[in-house]
């Protein structure tokens, strides 16, 4: 049987967000207004170009083979999510401090003293260039926020 | 004498203690994310740009600038000894100088290349000094016509040029404007695309964009690598044996100086770039060179050409993004968006409404080639150390920078949350062999290109036949036809081709 091939994925979405800006230009922002083009015009132009090329992609696509994909990718997405969630419980620097020194101790198994040297550095650099000189204004998260009252 | 006189004026911006110092860490820092194998002049400059929030207009783009041009100096290390461009003008850098460190003699690669960059940036330089405002002036007879014009063909010609496919290429390109078209109407004023959410009302945030697409996808990228070992042909590399004798010396120079010519002239076009520079450029000296048959198996006149034609490209690209607004490739697109950033609209009016900045910027790139020029030199000894760096511990670090980075844009989670997604399309893109400089030219572009189309149209009364009737316009849309007929015709030919030999056999 053959393979799924996903590479007709990616221009299968950008043929529906020309068409997608196509009939919201049309329907919401209009085409030609006193003479003048509107606000739709130029997204429709470009929306309807986009759909078209778009085909044509989808059809070239599917003669090759697609890439492959691994779980690993989805690992630097989940834990970034994670250390956002985190960080809004505990603040910016203790999660980001959690993320760093955890993804190089228990995922990369690097020694104890590697891991925590590369997460004093990491986190000293970031706090000293956002929060001390360009002075971020980084959430401290809710339970600090409550400690604090 | 007028342009020496705003030029010394320059060097009066340029080297303030604020200025000289912006230029140095940004040379620095250039360097540092060049050698890195796998995160390229455009994600450095992504990941680097919230660095520059702090300054004034001047000393960030000074900055800016210092980092995109150091990176073309930092790019041919991992090509020269571990044969992992840093970035894609250091391909051809490879060619060469990977077979001389595998000879024995990695540090006289690095030498040549730090030289042939050297003398490329210092040539481009100089013309974009002397061109620079000729150009600009040139750029006043634009009118909305011209521009729309011109601006068309900067976007096509990058887009055919870059990834797998034309098709791909105009893809990204469109893709691109589409996502400029969200939130207000640049001519109108009214919102638009929004879909209904205050946060799209603002449209989509460039510095999540830049940083998301660039840097975090390269993160997800680096996911397959990270246990990849590298080899390196050397353990040591001294300054003592990286000199260049002076046979060696007298070998690069020819080389050197043909390159930068051709690479500047590269960079000033629309749409060409670094790599277009650095890869006309060997193919040049593999033509002309006394000894280009050799190239190839290790020639310091390999490396000489690559990068002397890919920084004076690089020097070059100057001239259209200052004078016309026009960038030369995606990382020309990023200072782009880092001067729009800052309120500066690039263009031919920038080196008359604005000759502080302009010639402040063009003096620092003198002053960044010789300061890039010594820390180049001075690293050579670390960059072993700085190459061993393992890809497992720069996944966490560089995603803490895309996180803070983010965030940082506009102090809110939405940033983040932009950086995400669009590091998962950047991805996605690179996967399936979708240019993603193309989408960012794009991007940057397309306000200015909507504006000028649309006025352009209100002139003619809607008709099209303007854009044949300005001479300027005419021969603008005639070489757009050509690139994009072109590789139709090729492809076309090349089919008839295969069909003929086919039926032959």
């Amino acid at each position: 049987m053959a393979r799924a091939n996903s590479r007709f994925v990616f221009p299968t979405i950008a043929t529906a967000i020309g068409a997608l800006w196509v009939a919201v230009g049309l329907s919401r922002y209009g085409w030609i207004s006193d003479g003048k083009p509107s606000s739709g015009f130029f997204p429709v132009i470009v929306g309807a170009l986009l759909a078209a090329i778009g085909i044509v992609a989808i059809v070239s696509e599917l003669k090759i083979e697609p890439p492959r994909f691994f779980s690993v990718h989805l690992h630097p997405l989940l834990a970034t999510v994670a250390v956002v969630v985190f960080a809004l419980l505990v603040g910016f620097f203790p999660a980001l401090s959690v993320y760093v020194f955890g993804w190089l101790k228990a995922y990369e198994k690097y020694t104890w003293r590697f891991s925590l040297l590369v997460t004093v550095v990491t986190i000293a650099l970031v706090y000293g260039v956002f929060a001390a000189w360009l002075r971020v204004p980084f959430p401290r998260g809710f339970i600090m926020d409550a400690l604090r009252g | 004498m007028d342009t020496i006189q705003l030029l010394l004026g320059g060097f009066g911006t340029a080297l303030s203690v604020n200025n000289f110092f912006a230029a140095a860490v940004g040379a620095l820092l250039g360097i540092l994310v060049g050698a890195m194998p796998g995160i390229g002049s455009l994600a450095g400059v992504a990941l680097l740009l919230p660095l520059t929030f702090k300054f004034n207009p001047v000393t960030g783009m000074i900055m800016l600038s210092a980092v995109y041009y150091a990176n073309m100096y930092g790019g041919s290390y991992s090509a020269i000894l571990i044969n992992i461009p840093g970035d894609t003008p250091a391909v051809m850098t490879g060619l060469d100088g990977h077979p001389l460190a595998q000879q024995g003699k990695p540090g006289k690669a690095l030498f040549t290349s730090n030289i042939a960059s050297f003398i490329g940036g210092t040539v481009g330089i100089i013309i974009l000094t002397v061109i620079g405002p000729g150009l600009a002036r040139f750029g006043l007879r634009f009118g909305p016509v011209e521009m729309a014009a011109l601006l068309l063909v900067a976007m096509t010609s990058l887009g055919w040029l870059l990834g797998d496919s034309p098709t791909k290429g105009i893809v990204a390109t469109l893709l691109g404007i589409l996502m400029a078209t969200m939130g207000f109407d640049a001519v109108l004023g009214t919102p638009r695309y929004d879909f209904g959410s205050i946060y799209l009302l603002g449209g989509v945030p460039f510095i999540p964009l830049v940083i998301g697409i660039f840097g975090f996808s390269q993160v997800i990228e680096m996911m397959e690598l990270r246990n990849k070992p590298r080899d390196f042909d050397t353990d040591k590399l001294t300054l003592r044996d990286s000199m260049l004798s002076r046979d060696e010396f007298r070998r690069i120079i020819p080389p050197s100086l043909r390159s930068s010519l051709l690479g500047t002239f590269i960079g000033v076009l629309p749409g060409a770039g670094a790599t277009t520079g650095a890869f006309l450029s060997y193919m040049q000296e593999k033509r002309l060179g006394r000894d280009g048959h050799l190239l190839g198996t290790g020639r310091v006149e390999g490396v000489a050409a690559a990068e002397a034609g890919n920084n004076s490209a690089a020097a070059g690209a100057f001239a259209p993004l200052l004078s016309l607004g026009i960038p030369g490739s995606g990382t020309g697109a990023v200072l782009l968006g880092g001067l729009l950033m800052y309120g500066l609209n690039p263009g031919p009016l920038l080196f008359q409404n604005q000759p502080e900045f302009t010639w402040g910027l063009i003096a620092s790139l003198y002053v960044a080639n010789i300061v890039t020029l010594g820390v180049a030199i001075m690293i050579i000894p670390w960059l072993i150390k700085i190459l061993k760096v393992p890809v497992s511990v720069m996944i966490p670090v560089i995603t803490t920078i895309c996180v803070m980075g983010s965030y940082s844009a506009n102090n809110s989670l939405y940033g983040i949350v932009m950086m995400l997604f669009f590091g998962v399309v950047g991805f996605f893109m690179k996967k399936y062999g979708y240019p993603i400089a193309p989408l960012l030219l794009a991007f940057v572009l397309g306000p200015t290109l909507e504006k000028n189309f649309r006025q352009a149209l209100q002139i003619s009364d809607g008709s099209l036949a303007i854009f044949l009737q300005r001479p300027i316009s005419a021969v603008l849309v005639a070489f757009l036809l050509i690139t994009v007929v072109s590789p139709i015709v090729r492809r076309a030919v090349g089919k008839n081709k295969t069909k003929t030999k086919g039926e032959s056999v």
